[in-house]
């Protein structure tokens, strides 16, 4: 519908960034809409923040990798700005700055675009927009934790969504190994590097040098696993408490979503870790077999907020929403008739919009058109309208095209109103 | 969901490397054998789609889960930097990126770099280049070109060049000399990040039996 023209000048937009139409948009909103539904049922309330923050803000305690990855301008006082990379350190910020810890807890949802500097080579976006939720500072570990991923997994379903998996990991667990392992803090800050890069043949090498043994169980532990069991059995010999600790976690929560028929989608996956040194718990990816990037993800993140003045325990996930509407097969929108008016005279200008008024109350979407076309019945078919109306000289009568029925007549105004309220009701 | 996974293989000189290990490992290479210009091919014995692609290529087509894994230089992975898993090493297609130059030119260069401060380095392979001169905090100028690098050299657009070498033949017969080595690089099974987890059975089916046969 909106291709290039072929006359038209050369316009373009910095790379990684594109415009996005109707169709489109219709449909995403109804993604939106699905996924707001089911935030709103839980009591979490929409924020919003702006796009730029203090770089020092914005990128407290990340790595180094996401670092590179700020969009940075500078403010008229010189100080270093930067676009929001994601939703969840503002939302920190907010917290910090203005809610009391008598207020606690808070249950805040969002939608909203982020922005990631990107290579030009490698032609990756550099928006991103995202629907997510944080819940912050509830004792309850567990509880608040188990709270997000059945709402992350009813919108999953509602969404229709098939054969998704998500996959649950846990710094505490990789942090145990490290104990297991006796490493030192380079060592430890060198293999998180290569986990984070998925370097499994360098982290490979690394640990064997150290201990084989060790090694071999350790690279055993970090693969997928649906089998909670399974990775029971193999950590038997491990008697590392945040080992034990953090797997129990882990069961836990398989027992309770299984306990609600949730259990299918999960798979272990403890090398899930990331570039920020504030996740402390539970970490989970959302992965779609037709999608071949990660289309959401989350965990617990306890040690950010206080680096805003309130320390408090967070937790929370994202969902990309460009790739959960990539993901999902069929959008039911809601189909609302849509009719186009040829408007004719000025002089009739009352009696058009008190007519397109009616029209409008009851529901039907009613596009105007002004100008003098030289094929309406065309022109509103490429509108996507189901009739065109037109007045009659005598202003009470319409003469109606309705292409769906392929049938064209005259009518009085107020009985093809009557007519159409009475279709919508059936 | 489907039980078939897709395989990127490079040609060039680690395609006869990759055929032999999937023939080690039990798996049928008779379709992959066919003397024709196929460049996607069906075992159906296999249940295995592969894709022949260009070596470079291979990670961006795991990257982007067009393969869910495939067979790839460290080379190739270093210099794309894909967001892919790196599962394992085969050990073999065994080559080295080094710095090379004209022997006759040697000191010469190395005046240069004395006096002006910076060089002149030609190479397929910008980004690795670029990493290890800002490690070893040299400035540097870098001309990518797209194979024959030894010939920057000669022809005078660089005073370096940063290459693959396997024997040091093309490097001989080009009258250059090595420098430095700045890495040595050897086959890697890589997975996408979704396949990884949705189809990792198989995945993890196929590596063990990779795994079993090298040495």
């Amino acid at each position: 519908m909106f291709e290039n023209k072929k006359d038209s000048q050369i316009v373009r937009l910095p790379f990684g960034l594109r415009d996005i139409f109707p169709f489109e948009i219709e449909e995403r909103n109804r993604i939106k809409e699905i996924i707001g539904r089911e935030f709103k049922l839980w009591g979490y309330g929409e924020v919003y923040t702006p796009v730029i923050e203090y770089t020092k803000n914005i990128s407290v305690g990340v790595g180094k990798n996401w670092k590179d990855k700020l969009i940075n301008f500078f403010d008229i006082d010189g100080s270093p700005v930067s676009l929001r990379t994601d939703m969840t350190i503002p939302v920190a910020r907010l917290t910090g700055m203005r809610i009391k810890r008598n207020q606690l807890p808070v249950r805040f949802c969002y939608f909203a675009d982020s922005f990631r500097q990107s290579d030009i080579q490698k032609g990756v976006r550099r928006v991103y927009n995202q629907a997510g939720i944080e819940f912050i500072g509830s004792a309850n570990t567990l509880m608040s934790d188990i709270e997000i991923l059945i709402i992350l997994i009813n919108i999953l379903n509602e969404l229709n969504l098939h054969d998704y998996k998500i996959g649950l990991g846990h710094i505490g667990f990789i942090e145990g190994l490290f104990d297991w392992f006796e490493l030192d803090l380079k060592d430890r800050e060198h293999i998180r590097k290569k986990i984070v890069v998925k370097d499994f043949v360098a982290l490979e090498n690394f640990l064997s040098r150290k201990n084989k043994n060790k090694a071999e169980i350790f690279l055993k532990l970090i693969q997928p696993e649906s089998s909670i069991e399974k990775i029971s059995d193999m950590v038997s010999g491990i008697k590392e408490q945040k080992v034990t600790k953090s797997l129990d976690y882990i069961k836990e929560i398989y027992s309770i979503l299984e306990g609600l028929d949730y259990g299918r989608c999960l798979v272990t996956d403890f090398s899930i870790i990331r570039d920020f040194d504030y996740y402390t718990g539970l970490l989970f990816e959302i992965y779609q077999s037709d999608i071949t990037d990660i289309i959401g993800s989350g965990g617990r993140y306890d040690g950010l907020i206080k680096k805003f003045g309130l320390d408090v325990p967070a937790t929370g996930f994202a969902l990309d929403i460009d790739l959960t509407h990539k993901a999902v097969k069929e959008i039911e929108l809601k189909e609302n008739l849509k009719i186009l008016i040829k408007g004719g005279d000025n002089e009739n200008a009352v009696e058009l919009m008190r007519f397109a008024r009616k029209l409008r109350g009851i529901g039907i979407i009613v596009e105007l058109s002004f100008e003098d076309i030289h094929d309406p019945e065309n022109f509103a078919k490429e509108k996507n309208c189901d009739l065109l109306v037109e007045f009659e000289p005598d202003l009470n009568n319409v003469k109606i095209n309705d292409f769906k029925k392929n049938v064209k007549r005259v009518k009085g105004i107020s009985e093809f109103i009557k007519e159409i309220k009475d279709e919508k009701r059936n | 969901m489907k039980k078939e996974i897709k395989i990127a293989i490079p040609k060039g000189y680690l395609f006869d490397q990759c055929v032999d290990i999937l023939k080690k490992a039990g798996y049928k290479i008779e379709p992959l054998m066919e003397k024709n210009r196929k460049l996607s091919i069906y075992s159906g014995e296999d249940s295995i789609q592969y894709i022949i692609s260009r070596p470079m290529d291979v990670p961006v087509y795991v990257e982007h889960g067009a393969c869910d894994i495939g067979f790839s230089g460290k080379d190739a992975l270093m210099e794309k930097e894909s967001n892919v898993y790196e599962l394992l090493d085969l050990k073999s297609g065994k080559c080295r990126i080094i710095l090379a130059t004209l022997k006759d030119r040697m000191e010469k260069v190395k005046e240069q770099y004395r006096h002006f401060g910076s060089i002149r380095v030609a190479t397929s392979y910008p980004n690795i280049a670029k990493k290890y001169f800002d490690r070893k905090g040299m400035q540097v100028e870098i001309i990518k070109l797209h194979g024959s690098v030894e010939l920057a050299p000669i022809l005078g657009i660089a005073d370096e060049i940063l290459d693959i070498t396997s024997t040091g033949k093309t490097l001989e017969e080009n009258d250059l000399m090595e420098m430095e080595e700045v890495v040595v690089s050897t086959t890697r099974l890589i997975a996408n990040i979704t396949s990884y987890r949705i189809k990792y059975d198989l995945i993890s089916n196929f590596m063990n039996k990779i795994k079993n046969v090298i040495k």
